[in-house]
């Protein structure tokens, strides 16, 4: 039973199958990166036509679009979607990666418009939506901005007319300079911005919860009961 | 990931994966020697003289069981002798051993203690046999392990062969590890063997030519790792070494975790400052054939490859702990996603880790390879999931430690 001898060819064999197989997974790992940031941008596309359609219908119809639902549960559920979906990218790939740090900029800008078209709305039909404004940071080890981060997704999904729009402090975004000066916002994190003033630090789901006026909050409790017995 | 991980990173994963690339050719090439088909009978005659020495320091509980295996081989008797030397037992070793008395086939000796390696050589200054081999007094054979290691000394360039070495009745999570882990092993063994590139030939069962003793002298201590020490000495002197996968031999393994820590630290220690103090002339060296240019090469550095990641794996565990820690200590124990809310984005398919998953599947196509030659059959059993789970929490802990004794030059002990 002969034994192998040194073969020098079947190193170099080896040396280019495993770089063939190196340049494959990477390919692959390419190929399914590009999926991903299509399935992303095919989201935010979907939440841009989703906000200009109600944009337009509210400027048709102007005050009769009020006796139309106040939000899009679609929209939210998008919205939705999209922020853990850019978590789990920027998580996996990195705070450098410049693909999902543009699409979390224009999530970003989303998040704004459908704010503003919120509030326009509020302001034209005398409705008092809640909306949370939460800015953080991924510079630093922010260990506080994490926690609140699972407290509002949880409140998120529990109250469906509960507005959460994250903000990432750091991203360079004009328009977040914007907000930050108009709620003269200071560099500590984390931070929610409720009823116009701001609030730093950790805070609990009932300490938010107490920061919220009882009407409210009753009026969060109402709709979610309700959706959840609409669901079953 | 900052570019200081990045790098080594891709290195370590391309030489991982090149190494991997390599076996798997190497068995792609040499499928038919895997055969589980057993070695015939032959004729009585043809059988050369065996002896097997039991060198024993205090295996009082074991021992027995070891001579029982060693009498009961299917093997000509007047062929066969089994050396018992107690190497300064203070336990009740020599009487066991002295039970054997009046046997034909054994002879019983003690000495002071002086170390395996001093037990082993006493054995072998007495032997007259062809051959001759060792069988650590924690081991048991099978009935046909010497009948399937015979044929190999049929072709009068092989040396040595070594057995297929299994863990006997693993029954703890420990163990069920080990077996895993030395069904991998008796792969790679034969691999490496299709490769004449062992470096071990195990202190359970390996048989070697008297001749190889005349050649190059007997055993001598070697940091603890006589066995290793002396598959090296031999492939410095191109003596070949091959491997009997079909030769079953069980021992019986450390059932705790600082038993396993102790042994694995001797191994693993040996095996670094035999490698490096004493034959790192082989390392990239054309004339050692593929042990120098592979298997030594490798098997020393991917000492480092494996630390690095245990520690890539232990980071993922942390941080994962870390988020439900947080998760828990924010909105309390609540369970995760249901299943058909799950997101394929959760999972990490970036290129390191596509890479790393590759190898992982290599990992159980050798578990289950290796349980195909020692079951006789392909097993996905939950020793290879402790073993995927467990292994390297633990492993970290003797690898550490090893190159600590290699850069203090200090010495693993025996137990």
């Amino acid at each position: 039973m002969q034994q192998q001898q040194f073969n020098s060819r079947k190193y170099i064999l080896v040396f280019f199958i495993t770089l063939g197989i190196f340049a494959i997974v990477f390919l692959f790992s390419d190929f399914l990166y590009r999926t991903r940031i299509a399935q992303v941008k095919n989201i935010e596309d979907n939440i841009n036509r989703n906000i200009l359609e109600s944009e337009i219908q509210f400027a048709l119809l102007a005050d009769a679009s009020c006796e139309t639902s106040g939000s899009n549960p679609l929209l939210i559920d998008e919205i939705n979607t999209l922020a853990k979906r850019l978590s789990l990218m920027e998580e996996q790939r990195g705070t450098s990666d410049p693909e999902v740090m543009s699409l979390k900029k224009y999530y970003s800008l989303l998040q704004i418009k459908d704010y503003l078209l919120l509030r326009e709305r509020a302001k034209q039909c005398g409705e008092k939506p809640l909306t949370i404004l939460y800015f953080y940071s991924n510079e630093g080890n922010c260990a506080d901005c994490r926690k609140i981060a699972l407290v509002l997704s949880k409140m998120r999904e529990d109250y469906d007319n509960l507005h959460v729009y994250a903000f990432d402090f750091n991203l360079g975004l004009s328009v977040i300079e914007t907000l930050k000066s108009i709620y003269s916002l200071e560099n500590k994190f984390p931070v929610i911005v409720l009823n116009r003033h701001p609030y730093y630090g950790f805070k609990t789901r009932e300490e938010i919860e107490a920061l919220i006026p009882d009407k409210e909050l009753l009026r969060l409790n109402a709709t979610s009961t309700s959706a959840t017995t609409t669901k079953k | 990931m900052d570019l200081l991980t990045q790098i080594p990173t891709y290195i370590l994963l391309f030489l991982t994966l090149y190494f991997e690339v390599f076996l798997l050719l190497t068995y792609f090439e040499e499928y038919p020697k895997f055969t589980l088909t057993l070695a015939t009978p032959r004729d009585k005659e043809s059988y050369p003289t065996v002896t097997i020495i039991v060198p024993a320091w205090n295996e009082g509980h074991t021992i027995l069981g070891t001579v029982h295996s060693l009498l009961a081989l299917d093997y000509p008797k007047d062929k066969l002798a089994v050396f018992i030397v107690d190497d300064g037992s203070t336990d009740d070793t020599l009487a066991v051993a002295k039970t054997f008395e009046g046997n034909p086939q054994v002879r019983i000796f003690t000495k002071e203690n002086g170390g395996k390696h001093t037990a082993v050589n006493l054995g072998i200054v007495h032997a007259t046999s062809e051959l001759i081999g060792c069988l650590d007094a924690d081991s048991f054979v099978d009935s046909k392990a010497l009948r399937e290691i015979i044929p190999f000394f049929d072709n009068p360039e092989v040396m040595a062969v070594t057995p297929s070495v299994q863990i006997w009745k693993p029954d703890n999570i420990i163990r069920r590890i080990q077996a895993a882990e030395y069904m991998i092993g008796e792969f790679t063994r034969k691999l490496f063997s299709r490769l004449n590139a062992l470096y071990v030939t195990p202190g359970p069962f390996s048989i070697y030519r008297r001749d190889v003793f005349k050649q190059i002298g007997n055993f001598v201590k070697a940091y603890n790792t006589e066995d290793m020490e002396m598959a090296l000495r031999m492939q410095a002197n191109h003596m070949k070494i091959e491997n009997a996968h079909n030769a079953l031999v069980f021992t019986v393994s450390p059932p705790t975790i600082p038993s396993l820590y102790k042994q694995r630290v001797r191994w693993v220690s040996g095996f670094l400052k035999n490698a490096f103090f004493s034959y790192r002339f082989m390392f990239f060296k054309k004339k050692y054939g593929n042990l120098g240019m592979l298997t030594m090469p490798f098997a020393f550095f991917s000492i480092f490859i494996a630390l690095f990641f245990c520690a890539l794996y232990l980071k993922n565990i942390f941080t994962f702990l870390t988020a439900k820690y947080f998760e828990y200590t924010t909105l309390g124990f609540h369970f995760g996603l249901p299943l058909n809310e799950f997101d394929w984005f959760a999972i990490n398919l970036e290129f390191r880790r596509l890479v790393i998953y590759l190898l992982f599947f290599c990992t159980i196509f050798f578990v289950v390879m290796g349980s195909r030659m020692v079951l006789r059959k392909f097993s996905l059993s939950r020793n290879l999931l402790y073993f995927i789970l467990f292994y390297g929490l633990i492993a970290p802990l003797w690898l550490v430690r090893s190159l600590y004794n290699l850069v203090s030059a200090k010495d693993a002990t025996w137990r």
